[in-house]
């Protein structure tokens, strides 16, 4: 028996639950007329951990649900490059950027500010493509800037400091 | 009965003409229509990047601006996907069939024009729909108690989640993760604190703009980047002349759309079926009654009429159910609920009784943002064409600061961030799995007012679970239930059956 996707899914599904009664039963569940903080989630719970078993054991034999969604007619010279139900294997390069321009955001933000959190955020998500060059990065994260200092802060007062150096107060 | 109506709809058209709301709902449906044109962005993604906007605005105005975004995206997503045969927007996915054969025949234009006609005549029937049956709805919700909207929140979760794409098991669960995540935080009954792995920031629960914006945002780019192409501009040229369709051509379209306006609304009245479900039953039903059905795929006109009313009426429709009962249909009207719920606003019954000018202004909005459209999509159709164009690479990294900046300003805290970033990659790891995580939303707006609803039923029926069968309304929800679920159990063995045999 191997692992396909759906069994993968059931158990993650039955772990979620688990999680989600033990979380419930640390509080107190109380009766059915006098509902405690802790029933709703353990009820919760257990359907999740039913669902998730009844996934694993009914996973469909090929691995994976055939789309709902029909594809539309093909054109050969231009095959749809994405399609609506299927998730294509992650690029990690793209991921990877993604994840560190979010974290960038937070910590650059944390320390230095709006501005250069925003550069390094859209220049490092930008990154994530394989088609984008350095320059172009640069200036569409110089244009993401102008907009948060123009838009963000002037005009909608985010609560940001705009540049700020945490080591020199000192 | 109907002159009330039309006196209410009169007061509310007086609240839509207010220059500040008319300003935000042009504003809704231009951005609307932007994103609804560009491919790997759509109304769900817009709506949350710009809901943190809405915080410091007047409900009305909130609620007639994203609104606006989601029918304004309608009008934009069916060029993508009769221009490039890209089926990037779900609704219009089924009018690639015949829509892009249309453009190969260089009549891309005058399927543009006829689907310009047909959202117009959709979305007018959905609208009146609105206005003569929300009223009657709300009559009717009035004699619920507790069980009932217990029931009738379960059948709107079941039918949210089966009706979707994918395998109904995955979107029962998903809505039940959502549940989950929605109860996340302080207990409102016994203030003790649930989900919050003693991170004090989490107390308030998880923010609606954090988990919107991690599934549909975050968890998007990352399943997309490096897979969406840049577009080659070929077929590219459409100018207003073009979109003028031949005489044969409407002759054979305008019955379509009126079909697919009656499919339509009748989907709208369906919990659970949004308007991706009602333009495939639509385009199924035009290939039914048509004498040549060997004409479909080849560029039919009433493949691209009639899916489209259908959509369109769908979608006005669909804000039925939202603000009469207080029971979303889809994600997107869970979004909208969310907001309303920010705005301090419940929704319920009561909603048209307390806020007529939030009500009535909204239908009145839906006229001139319609019509605002139809004025920005036919004149300004190579401008729209010419967005097609900008590159994802773009489009991601701007959205992502968009994102970034729209969590931070809910709470003024980067923690919400470091909160969207996570749910992200769990809704990525969700996507890979074969889940599609948007129903989540629809249980997390509904999960602390379902738990609300059973304790309260639970008390008055002192811990009988017959109460859910006794009452007449709750039981009638439940018997639709049960056989919504059977019918999708049946279907679901059938298909696997059959899968099985090849």
């Amino acid at each position: 028996m191997s692992l396909n996707k759906d069994k993968i899914a059931g158990l993650l599904l039955v772990i979620l639950g688990i999680g989600a009664y033990l979380e419930g039963r640390s509080h107190s569940l109380g009766t059915l007329t006098q509902m405690g903080s802790g029933y709703f989630p353990v009820a919760l719970g257990v359907v999740l951990v039913l669902i998730g078993l009844l996934l694993f054991v009914t996973s469909s034999p090929d691995g994976q649900d055939k789309p709902a969604v029909p594809p539309a007619a093909t054109d050969l010279n231009d095959p749809p490059h994405l399609s609506l139900d299927h998730c294509p294997p992650t690029d990690w390069r793209g991921v990877s950027c993604i994840i560190g321009s979010v974290i960038s955001f937070i910590w650059v933000g944390h320390l230095f500010g709006l501005i250069p959190a925003t550069w390094i955020c859209v220049f490092m998500a930008a990154m994530g493509d394989r088609t984008s060059t350095y320059r172009e990065a640069a200036i569409l994260s110089l244009l993401m800037c102008a907009l948060a200092v123009g838009l963000f802060h002037t005009v909608l007062h985010v609560q940001f400091p705009l540049i700020q150096f945490p080591f020199w107060k000192a | 009965m109907v002159m009330t109506a039309l006196n209410d709809l009169w007061h509310g058209f007086g609240v839509a003409f207010e220059p500040h709301n008319l300003m935000w709902c042009f504003i809704g449906v231009l951005f609307g229509n932007f994103v609804g044109v560009l491919p790997g962005l759509g109304p769900m993604a817009a709506i949350s990047v710009l809901l943190p906007l809405t915080f410091s605005m007047k409900p009305v105005a909130a609620i007639l601006m994203l609104s606006g975004i989601y029918y304004g995206a309608q009008y934009g997503g069916a060029i993508c996907s009769i221009l490039l045969n890209l089926p990037v927007h779900p609704p219009h996915a089924v009018t690639c069939l015949d829509g892009y054969p249309m453009t190969l025949k260089g009549r891309g234009g005058a399927a543009l024009g006829i689907t310009m006609i047909a959202s117009f005549i959709g979305a007018s029937f959905g609208i009146t729909e609105m206005i003569f049956f929300a009223p009657v709805l709300v009559g009717f919700a009035f004699k619920f108690g507790p069980s009932d909207i217990c029931s009738l929140m379960l059948l709107g979760l079941l039918a949210g989640s089966t009706l979707a794409r994918s395998s109904p098991l995955k979107g029962i669960a998903m809505t039940v993760l959502g549940l989950l995540f929605g109860i996340a935080g302080t207990d409102i009954n016994t203030a003790e604190q649930r989900f919050t792995f003693g991170i004090l920031h989490m107390a308030d629960g998880i923010e609606i703009v954090a988990l919107a914006l991690g599934i549909f945002g975050i968890a998007e780019f990352l399943k997309c980047v490096n897979y969406i192409k840049p577009i080659a501009p070929k077929n590219m040229h459409v100018s207003m002349r073009d979109m003028l369709p031949s005489r044969e051509e409407l002759k054979t379209a305008f019955p379509a759309m009126w079909r697919g306006t009656l499919v339509g609304s009748l989907c709208a009245l369906i919990p659970g079926t949004g308007p991706t479900i009602a333009s495939f039953v639509a385009y199924a039903l035009e290939k039914k009654i048509t004498r040549t059905p060997e004409r479909f795929g080849h560029g039919a006109v009433e493949g691209v009429a009639s899916p489209e009313a259908s959509t369109h009426s769908s979608v006005q429709g669909d804000f039925i159910p939202t603000m009469s009962l207080g029971i979303p249909g889809d994600a997107v009207m869970a979004l909208i609920l969310g907001a309303l719920i920010i705005q301090g606003i419940t929704p319920g019954p009561q909603l048209v009784r307390e806020h007529p000018d939030l009500f009535w202004g909204l239908i009145a909005s839906f006229w001139i943002g319609n019509i605002l459209l139809i004025i920005l999509n036919v004149p300004l159709i190579g401008i729209w064409v010419k967005l097609l164009t900008i590159p994802y690479r773009y489009l991601y990294p701007s959205a992502i600061f968009f994102i970034c900046i729209g969590v931070y300003s809910t709470t003024n805290d980067l923690f919400g961030v470091g909160e969207t970033l996570v749910i992200g990659l769990f809704g990525y790891v969700l996507l890979m799995l074969g889940f599609h995580p948007a129903p989540m939303l629809l249980g997390f707006v509904l999960g602390p007012r379902f738990e609300e609803n059973f304790r309260r039923a639970m008390l008055i029926s002192d811990g009988d679970l017959r109460v859910f069968i006794e009452r007449p309304i709750s039981a009638t929800f439940l018997a639709i239930a049960v056989t919504l679920l059977g019918a999708q159990l049946y279907l679901w063995i059938k298909n696997r059956r059959l899968k099985l045999i090849s």
